[in-house]
């Protein structure tokens, strides 16, 4: 029918007015290298997470270099090594660069062992230097682990957090606010009060409280999991609302009332009629609900409240970088920061060119 | 119009263009009127043919992508310059001298007096302000003066609606109080657009006679604008009849009706319900006004037109002609006779 | 205006109930009830575990009894003692951890949103007023940052800049010559340099979604026939701006308090703790750590009843200046 006709011209029209967006259409590809970058972790990361190399505890970021100490230029990038001197005040082991010692930067390099998407086996790492020497982009931690490997293995839980936590929220959000938008009266009533009331209470010393009650003997997974069901049980308001205020406005529209004439049942309605009629609009708030939630994990993981170490994001890793003492003396900890404001950014982007895509009018 | 005394204000090839993003829009393109001292000036057509944005483009209320050029010569009827001639489209529309102006010159009323006054400020406040800038500063007199205002225009209670918001009013009083405002400061042209449109068939007439009292008792002259012929005919002296941004007939209002010569204003006649045809269907004009964008060379209404001939009409652009003495008509058609052109 | 007033009042009391009751469901979340986890910490610590005073404490809080008497007498003894229950961390009443550093969150979010205001909206109606020039882009920029990276972040971010670039620590409240000192002008005003910080960074999102905010408001308002109309008249801008679209746009930019507040209070508590201020922040996350249930569940009781109480406040503030509501009635 003309309908599928229609659709397909609207998202058309959103299409183009996307493409106006420039931000919008940097962030699109930008957001899909991260999350391929989450996936592939283990053959991207010269390093596993929680490999400790000993030796070179809290040493910094080497720099990848073309040009060495004699004004030479090598077409194969490659880092100095490190050289280790104690102060002999505090006792506080400095790292510099060994000019002696090269390593080149080789691609596709025999490594550590790692399950590519959980279960191939391989020891191929896209780059990294021979022979078990030191490569760390972005520095070590205390103990010694690589911490650019420790971000792009962290990105798997802080990157998903995002889309599943905003998926349970949509499907509160829809659920609810479907229901006190569609049925109305007394019903509503209810729901309105309730999201009155949960709007009321500050929202990170609520997320705190109940993310502190989560069990301590919990695993990884169940943690995750608790986690996402705080975020959604705390974050559908918004988007109920939005979906009861469209719903209250559609339903008394005449499309709604030949479906109800042709006898077609309440969900059948809701769900094949009326919320087919604001996709868009779900796609934008959507979108812009995954940073947000994102920020949630990282900072609750941050506080220590959420996801625990030895399991990694980027909120865990953070958590290295609390102390003045440390930001002090490992600055290079705070680097996971910069992907947390890169992605969120990003996403801001993309939400902020979709929102002028799904509103022709504007 | 330095010559002519009775002339108070004359509009000549006022072109009035919105530089958007997809292109240039001519809402006014080459419009030229003049309004004698005492004669109600009524301007028709279609919504979108530009009859706002012209009346607008006098106190230059646009938006900052609307360039404006032409002459509008205004004869100063107040201050040390009375009686002196100024060109308004030279002015710094956002200097004192055009602040002096409007409401003090030339005063407007708009369509809807609900959105025409500020929700959140009473309407006493909205009179008196108007009466502070331009007769008195202060404030006791001023509120005098709107009370009286108010009484002036047939709102009962004048002192204590002063109390009240915009919203505490009926449509048909607000409209009333929104005349008052305009002219609380004492102006000599009124321009009302559409100030009847809102309101019931009832409340209109007599709206529409109270504003004929004011112009009289405040010797004002009036520019009425309106898509209803009817209305026209109550209240205009001499008529333009504007289509696609331009004035395609130019009329008093007696020559208007007996004789009616370009196809648009005969077809905007026939659309008008009459009081004798009975039962009668209502003719309407097919299709709508176009965009005025990238218009076609030739006549604009050419699409529209049931005596359009082709190769005439869409050709070049179409003059306006005299027709008569006080009659000018926009038709090819026209210049080709020298009469009417479609009987 | 007073039915008005009386209605909003009314609306709320439900909203605390169901306020209180939540918390007291967060009280009761961990594991064990608090009693055990107390006892517990104390034969940890390898303290004799005095029978008599739990005893004391289990009628106290009516451990023994179902839950619902439990929360009851929760209840009684705030609304009538004003006691919230004892902080086995600190071993005192939870009323005497709190105090003061409520005080300090309250001063700090109240501040913020005072700044909030005063830069916000002058910003927000400039870029009205000129919209599409490089001064609107560049805050426009700068909101779309405030917005997105969380205070935490900054507060980190800042924290490490300030103290690589100056060596000054920018954490905490007072210089340590204060820090314990009892409370003085000279240690108040020794704060208020201190305050800045926090209150930029707790500000800085807020700033950027109410410059948002009061852009697409005035924005809205400026195209609106009054505004015309007030032209017409012949009111010159710089008059017309501030009495119309400033004055109808105040409106619905009251009732964002509404949001602001709670936003404002939440990031208060985690920059707190990056900051390491003497504020409710830190001591709840240590609160949730160990468990001292009264403790974290009273601040989140008062700092969600502030919040109730200042949109409230709003609300009616927001009648007191708008005809339409404060005519409407309770009905609007």
């Amino acid at each position: 029918m003309s309908r599928s006709y229609e659709t397909s011209s609207q998202w058309r029209l959103m299409w183009r007015k996307f493409k106006k967006h420039r931000l919008a259409l940097i962030a699109l590809p930008l957001l899909l290298l991260l999350y391929l970058t989450a996936v592939f972790c283990g053959f991207l990361a010269p390093n596993l997470p929680e490999t400790r190399f000993v030796d070179y505890k809290n040493s910094p970021p080497q720099k990848l270099r073309f040009v060495d100490e004699e004004g030479k230029f090598h077409l194969r990038p490659f880092v100095y090594g490190y050289k280790m001197e104690i102060d002999k005040e505090s006792f506080r082991r400095t790292f510099t660069a060994d000019t002696a010692r090269k390593y080149p930067v080789h691609l596709f390099v025999k490594g550590d062992s790692y399950k590519l998407l959980g279960f191939i086996k391989s020891d191929v790492h896209l780059f990294g230097v021979k022979d078990g020497n030191p490569l760390f982009l972005m520095g070590t931690d205390k103990l010694g682990r690589d911490l650019f490997s420790r971000i792009l293995y962290g990105s798997r839980i802080s990157l998903s957090f995002g889309m599943a936590g905003v998926a349970l929220t949509l499907v509160f959000g829809v659920i609810i606010g479907g229901i006190s938008g569609y049925f109305g009266g007394w019903v509503d009533t209810v729901i309105q009060r309730l999201i009155d009331l949960l709007i009321s209470i500050p929202t990170i010393p609520l997320w705190m409280a109940l993310a502190a009650a989560l069990p301590r003997t919990w695993s990884t997974a169940q943690l995750y999991l608790g986690m996402i069901v705080i975020f959604s049980l705390i974050d559908w308001t918004g988007l109920a609302r939005v979906v009861r205020g469209k719903l209250l406005s559609l339903r008394e529209e005449d499309f709604t009332m030949a479906a109800r004439l042709s006898g077609a049942s309440h969900a059948r309605i809701i769900f094949r009629h009326l919320l087919p009629s604001f996709y868009s609009y779900l796609i934008v708030t959507t979108t812009m609900a995954i940073p947000t939630t994102i920020l949630g994990e990282t900072a609750l993981s941050f506080l220590g409240l959420g996801i625990q170490a030895p399991a990694v994001s980027w909120g865990v890793l953070l958590k290295d970088a609390q102390t003045l003492q440390t930001l002090a003396h490992q600055p290079w900890l705070l680097w996971p920061a910069a992907f947390i404001v890169l992605t969120v950014l990003l996403f801001n982007f993309l939400g902020d060119g979709l929102r002028d895509a799904a509103d022709p009018y504007k | 119009m330095a010559t002519d005394e009775s002339v108070l204000l004359e509009v000549r090839d006022l072109r009035t263009y919105f530089h958007l993003d997809e292109g240039i829009m001519k809402a006014v393109d080459g419009v030229s009127f003049e309004l004698k001292r005492g004669r109600t000036l009524g301007i028709v057509g279609e919504s979108g043919c530009g009859k706002s944005v012209t009346t607008l483009s006098i106190l230059h209320l646009l938006p900052a992508f609307a360039k404006l050029e032409g002459d509008i010569l205004l004869r100063l009827n107040k201050g040390e310059r009375k009686g002196s001639v100024v060109n308004l489209a030279k002015l710094n529309p956002r200097g004192k001298e055009y602040q002096r102006i409007r409401g003090g010159e030339i005063a407007m009323i708009f369509q809807e007096p609900m959105k025409a006054f500020s929700p959140v400020h009473t309407i006493g406040n909205q009179i008196t302000e108007s009466i502070r800038l331009h007769r008195t500063r202060d404030k006791k007199q001023a509120r005098e003066i709107a009370t009286e205002l108010l009484g002036s225009v047939g709102i009962s209670n004048p002192a204590q609606r002063l109390n009240e918001y915009p919203h505490q009013l009926s449509g048909g009083m607000r409209q009333r109080a929104m005349i008052a405002m305009a002219i609380s400061g004492l102006p000599s042209v009124l321009i009302a657009d559409e100030p009847t449109t809102a309101l019931d068939v009832t409340i209109q007439a007599q709206v529409l006679r109270l504003m004929n009292d004011l112009k009289a008792g405040h010797d004002m002259s009036v520019i009425f604008i309106t898509h209803d012929l009817g209305v026209i005919a109550e209240m205009a002296d001499d008529v333009a009849v504007m289509y696609a941004g331009k004035i395609v007939e130019y009329a008093t209002v007696e020559k208007l009706f007996q004789a009616p010569a370009h196809p648009y204003t005969i077809a905007l006649m026939n659309a008008m319900p009459s009081m004798n045809g009975r039962g009668e269907r209502l003719a309407s004009i097919e299709g709508s006004v176009p965009i005025l964008m990238n218009l076609k060379p030739g006549c604009p209404f050419f699409s529209r037109c049931g005596h359009a001939v082709k190769g005439l009409c869409d050709r070049s652009e179409v003059g306006l002609t005299q027709v008569s003495p006080n009659h000018w008509v926009r038709c090819a058609l026209a210049n080709q006779t020298g009469q009417g052109a479609a009987i | 205006m007073l039915s008005y007033i009386g209605f909003r009042v009314l609306q709320v009391i439900p909203l605390l109930f169901a306020i209180s009751v939540i918390v007291f469901i967060i009280i009761q979340l961990p594991p064990g009830d608090f009693l055990t986890s107390y006892v517990d910490q104390l034969k940890l610590s390898g303290n004799d575990v005095d029978e008599s005073m739990i005893m004391n404490l289990t009628s106290q809080y009516a451990l023994d009894k179902p839950l619902y008497m439990q929360y009851f007498i929760w209840m009684k003894n705030i609304l009538l003692h004003a006691d919230f229950g004892t902080s086995f961390q600190y071993k005192m009443p939870v009323s005497a951890v709190i105090g003061e550093r409520l005080l300090l969150t309250m001063a700090i979010s109240f501040i913020s949103m005072v700044v909030i205001w005063l830069i916000a909206i002058p910003i927000g109606i400039y870029s009205s007023t000129h919209p599409y020039s490089p001064m609107d882009y560049a805050f426009s920029l700068i909101g779309f940052i405030g917005l997105a990276i969380p205070g935490f972040l900054i507060a980190l971010i800042l924290i490490y800049t300030v103290y690589s670039q100056t060596g000054v620590a920018i954490t905490g409240l007072s210089s340590p010559a204060y820090a314990e000192a009892p409370w003085s002008m000279a240690k108040v005003w020794d704060m208020v340099p201190r305050m800045i910080i926090p209150v930029v960074i707790i500000g800085l999102s807020g700033t950027a979604g109410l410059i948002r905010v009061t852009r697409g408001m005035m924005l809205d308002e400026l195209s609106k026939q009054y505004v015309t109309t007030a032209r017409a008249k012949g009111l010159s801008e710089r008059k017309l701006l501030w009495k119309y679209p400033v004055r109808t746009a105040v409106n619905p930019l009251i009732s964002t308090v509404g949001w602001t507040l709670p936003t404002l209070i939440s990031g208060e508590a985690i920059v707190s703790i990056v900051l390491n201020l003497p504020t409710t922040g830190p001591i709840l996350l240590n609160a949730l750590m160990v468990q001292d249930m009264y403790l974290a569940g009273s601040f989140i009781l008062i700092l969600s009843v502030l919040t109730v109480l200042g949109t409230l406040l709003s609300d009616i503030l927001l009648a007191v200046l708008d005809p339409r509501i404060r005519y409407g009635g309770a009905s609007a």
